[in-house]
């Protein structure tokens, strides 16, 4: 099965390719699971082969609302920090032990006293200790050029240079790692990536609980 | 089997109809109750198997929130994600101790062992548990048997948030938890591990030795997938309950065979008890219902013998009830037998007709009366009374008897015993000596004026009279003696006799003469003599008369007029007469031989001439000694021919056609006809000595003689005179005409020797007989 994705992946790559030359700069990618529905929170990291300098992280912030992580999936370059404010009234005790980044704010509300650097590439499992349930990820990625879909399945890359990239897609059900892909870019592109998921549901707060 | 008696049958069928009922309803009773036991018992093990079921599923459930608890546990997933061998193994061992966990180990998110505290323990052990978590993040528990320990093991996800790993927590089935569920269900449990097709008891609630008992049958409780198994020989039931998927591990659950057998034994013992109770109830009441029956029964047997020997006792009391009956039934039968008896021994001792006693009782009654003081017995008969008979007729006869045998009891002063001897014959018995001037005043009331069909009758009556002296006589002497006596009256005048002394003995020389007289024939106490009879008109002696003689050895010479009347009364004349005919054949052939020619002539009675083998008998006579018809001379007496003519004549023509001579004795003393005289084939008649020995002096007798011989020489008869005597008789007779004459004028009877010497003197000087007085 895993086989049968990855020859129709590039088959979509080289299809692509061959427009996006026409509008360069842009590239569309729709996601889609195995069975062709729109695949949100999946990350795709485009890694420049011929870029030279490499942009420091942005910024980012992973808050909790309403007992639960937003957004589910991020994605940062490596070096980023990342906020994990608190905008509920309960406390939280956010944790990791990925290997990527283990840390863990204590139990805290409002914004944590700093952020968390994330110096190393990798998938980070966020969870809170004192909320089981909840649950998001950090995809910590090498490049810069990193987008998560939404819930339509598409992500966007603006002003991409023209050049051959690789490309690594990442969901956090996905059922087996998808190969790393080469790509050429120039001009427009729109591309559309298939990705063999677990049928999983976002992790929610529960219904019942203390009135919260 | 055989009961003799009533009581012990009927106890035996009361006892036997209880036993069987017993018997039925217990077996009944108790195969239902066993039935029902054992499936009660079945049940609880049915149910205590569930129980266990629940039991370990819930022990699976709190041991996998315990152990899903314990992976939720911040310090231990914080542990576990540095991923340090000894690390993790320590907060294993740390946080498996919270839960008291026998065995922990750690998981892959993939499966793959990372740590265990049983460093045994293979991956491939987990991994059929491994594959039932089926990707999902859900705990897992199931039961395995790891390194011959039986293990509840749980499996729960290690969330940090993502499957980090997954934590195993092991824990036995150990003592505690089998003591535990035998708590919930009362039941014995083992655990049962399947090594190398061996089965191994372990944490059992058994003790050692059922333990040790309980495993050789485990192999086949276990490979009948844990059915339900009666071990008849053990003291358990035990039903098994598999454990794991790979059925290594299976619980085996035990229900003492003693909870329930102690039910049904004690419902047992119950029954045998009621039964035994019953039953020892029942032979009381058997018994005692039996002798209630069998005693009455007993009670009228024992009378039944007492009546069967005559006893007259009331019947024994009893109820209303069969056996009342019984009773009375039996005493009625007493008073009916006491009658029939009494109607018995009346008939037997008295006579029908007249009601007086009879023979019998004569018998009985008359020794007593004879032993205890003098008297007379007179003993009565009526004359002639056959005669009376044909008159009058059977009827009327009685008639006249019943009227004398009134007189008897009524006219007669009463004696001591009155009783008909039987026919014509009356006993009297009085105290006292009768004289016979008493008899003849009693005969006379007795004898006249009998009213029978308006006339009057006198009856003839004899009477013979004896006198007894107290303690003297015997029955039979005296009733004999009596009898003898009534035998002289029957002759006597006044037809009343007294027994005299002596008569009694006559008697008894008869009936020696009588019984001696058979052998006398043989033993050569007789013997024949002979009477010459000597022919008038040729003075010859040409023939005789043999006559018999009789010499006893005890009493001496016998008269033949004393035993031939005897020998005609007993029967006993034929006898005499072939043995004389024997004797006069022989004597015949040897006179013969000795050149004498002799008619003898031989007596007949009337018995003789009435058998019909005589002519055959005299002619096989006259064969055997060679001798002519015309030797051999036959008498009759002239009364012999009178009783039966008819046959008498035609017995004489038959002899006479024999060529034998035949002559008339003793002729008119009977009172011949002379119709019958002239029809006798006879040639000689023989006038009678009466009319002969006179002959000489009486001229009545010679007349008689004179008339008797013309009259028979008119009829063809010759005619020979007995008994001349005299010499002045032979010329008397010669001129009446006889042929022949006898007597002891010529010879007495002679011997055959003294005959044949007499004859040839005879012969010699005939005219010495017929010229000169013999003085004899």
């Amino acid at each position: 099965m895993t086989q049968f994705y990855a020859v129709l992946f590039s088959l979509l790559i080289i299809l692509c390719g061959f427009s996006q030359r026409l509008a360069a700069n842009t590239l569309n990618i729709t996601l889609v699971n195995q069975h062709n529905q729109p695949l949100a929170d999946a990350v795709v990291e485009l890694i420049s082969t011929t870029a030279t300098t490499l942009p420091t992280g942005k910024p980012a912030s992973v808050t909790q609302q309403g007992l639960m992580f937003q957004p589910f999936v991020s994605a940062v370059m490596r070096g980023s920090a990342v906020d994990f404010p608190n905008l509920d009234k309960t406390r939280h005790h956010v944790y990791s032990f990925s290997p990527a980044k283990t840390f863990e704010i204590e139990l805290y509300s409002g914004k944590p006293e700093q952020p968390v650097v994330f110096d190393k590439a990798g998938i980070v499992a966020l969870g809170c200790n004192i909320h089981d349930y909840m649950q998001a990820y950090i995809y910590v990625g090498d490049s810069p050029l990193l987008a998560v879909s939404n819930s339509q399945g598409e992500l966007r890359f603006t002003d991409l240079a023209p050049g051959d990239y690789q490309l690594r897609l990442w969901h956090p059900w996905q059922q087996a790692p998808a190969v790393e892909q080469q790509l050429t870019l120039s001009g427009h592109q729109q591309l559309q990536l298939t990705l063999a998921v677990e049928n999983k549901t976002k992790p929610a707060a529960p219904k019942r609980g203390f009135g919260q | 089997m055989r009961f003799r008696s009533l009581r012990s049958k009927l106890i035996a069928i009361l006892v036997l109809l209880l036993s069987l009922f017993a018997l039925a309803t217990a077996l009944a009773t108790l195969n239902s109750m066993k039935r029902d036991s054992l499936s009660q018992a079945h049940d609880m093990l049915n149910v205590a198997s569930k129980v266990l079921r629940q039991a370990l599923q819930i022990r699976a459930t709190q041991l996998s929130d315990s152990v899903s608890l314990l992976a939720t546990d911040f310090a231990f997933r914080r542990a576990v994600a540095t991923a340090e061998q000894d690390t993790i193994a320590s907060v294993l061992q740390n946080h498996g101790s919270r839960i008291n966990a026998d065995l922990m180990l750690l998981l892959s998110p993939s499966g793959d062992l990372l740590v265990s505290s049983d460093a045994q323990l293979q991956p491939a052990d987990i991994t059929p548990l491994f594959a039932q978590t089926g990707g999902a993040n859900a705990s897992v528990a199931d039961i395995l048997s790891l390194h011959g320990q039986p293990y509840q093991l749980v499996l729960a996800p290690v969330r940090a948030p993502n499957l980090i790993a997954w934590a195993g927590m092991g824990f036995l089935l150990d003592k505690p938890l089998a003591a535990n569920i035998k708590a919930i269900t009362d039941l014995d449990i083992s655990f049962v591990i399947r090594q190398q097709d061996a089965f191994v008891l372990q944490n059992s609630t058994l003790t050692a030795a059922q333990q040790l008992a309980l495993t050789p049958s485990l192999a086949q409780l276990l490979q009948q997938n844990g059915n339900l198994q009666q071990e008849r020989d053990q003291d358990y039931l035990s039903v098994a309950s598999v454990l794991d998927q790979q059925q290594h591990l299976w619980a085996v659950q035990h229900l003492s065979n003693q909870r329930w057998l102690s039910n049904y034994q004690a419902f047992r013992q119950q029954l045998l008890l009621i039964f035994g109770a019953a039953l020892a109830l029942a032979l009381l009441v058997a018994f005692v219902f039996a002798r209630s029956i069998t005693r009455p029964l007993d009670a009228l047997s024992q009378f039944a013998r007492r009546i069967g020997q005559g006893s007259v006792e009331p019947a024994p009391t009893a109820g209303n009830d069969e056996i009342g009956l019984l009773g009375r039934t039996l005493h009625t039968m007493q008073q009916d037998i006491l009658q029939r008896e009494q109607q018995l021994l009346f008939n037997a001792e008295h006579d029908a007709l007249t009601g007086l006693y009879n023979r019998a009782a004569v018998d009985r009654l008359l020794p007593a009366i004879l032993a205890e003081q003098d008297g007379s017995l007179l003993q009565l008969n009526i004359r002639h009374f056959k005669h009376l008979n044909d008159i009058l007729g059977f009827a009327n006869a009685d008639k006249l008897l019943v009227q004398l045998a009134r007189r008897l009891t009524t006219v007669l002063p009463k004696p001591l015993l009155l009783a008909r001897l039987g026919g014509d014959e009356f006993l009297l018995v009085y105290a006292g000596l009768l004289t016979p001037a008493q008899v003849q005043a009693k005969v006379l009331l007795l004898s006249e004026n009998y009213p029978l069909e308006q006339s009057l009758i006198n009856l003839k009556l004899c009477a013979g009279l004896y006198h007894f002296f107290a303690g003297g006589e015997c029955l039979s002497d005296a009733l004999r003696r009596t009898d003898i006596a009534l035998e002289h009256a029957r002759h006597a005048p006044q037809r009343i006799a007294t027994y005299v002394q002596g008569q009694d003995e006559s008697h008894q020389r008869e009936l020696q003469l009588i019984r001696d007289l058979p052998d006398a024939l043989q033993n050569g106490q007789f013997y024949v003599v002979y009477q010459p009879k000597v022919d008038l008109k040729q003075q010859l002696c040409n023939s005789c008369e043999a006559l018999i003689r009789w010499q006893h050895p005890k009493l001496g010479f016998v008269p033949p007029d004393q035993f031939i009347g005897l020998a005609e009364h007993a029967g006993s004349i034929n006898l005499i007469t072939q043995w004389m005919l024997q004797q006069v054949c022989k004597q015949l052939a040897l006179w013969q031989q000795q050149g004498l020619q002799m008619q003898v002539a031989v007596n007949l009675s009337v018995q003789d001439l009435l058998e019909p083998s005589l002519c055959q008998q005299i002619s096989a006579l006259l064969a055997q000694y060679q001798l002519s018809a015309a030797n051999l001379a036959l008498e009759v007496t002239e009364s012999a021919i009178m009783q039966d003519a008819d046959t008498v004549v035609q017995q004489l023509t038959a002899l006479r056609q024999k060529g034998l001579s035949l002559a008339i004795d003793d002729f008119g003393t009977g009172q011949s006809s002379l119709a019958y005289l002239k029809q006798l084939p006879v040639h000689e008649v023989k006038i009678d000595r009466a009319f002969v020995k006179d002959i000489a002096t009486n001229s009545n007798d010679a007349l008689i003689v004179s008339a008797t011989t013309q009259l028979a020489h008119s009829l063809g008869f010759k005619v020979t005179a007995e008994g001349l005597e005299q010499h002045s008789g032979l010329t008397a007779l010669s001129q009446c005409g006889c042929d022949t004459v006898q007597g002891y004028y010529f010879a007495k009877p002679l011997t055959s020797e003294a005959f044949f010497a007499w004859q040839q003197d005879f012969s010699q000087r005939p005219a010495y007989w017929f010229n000169g007085e013999i003085v004899l």
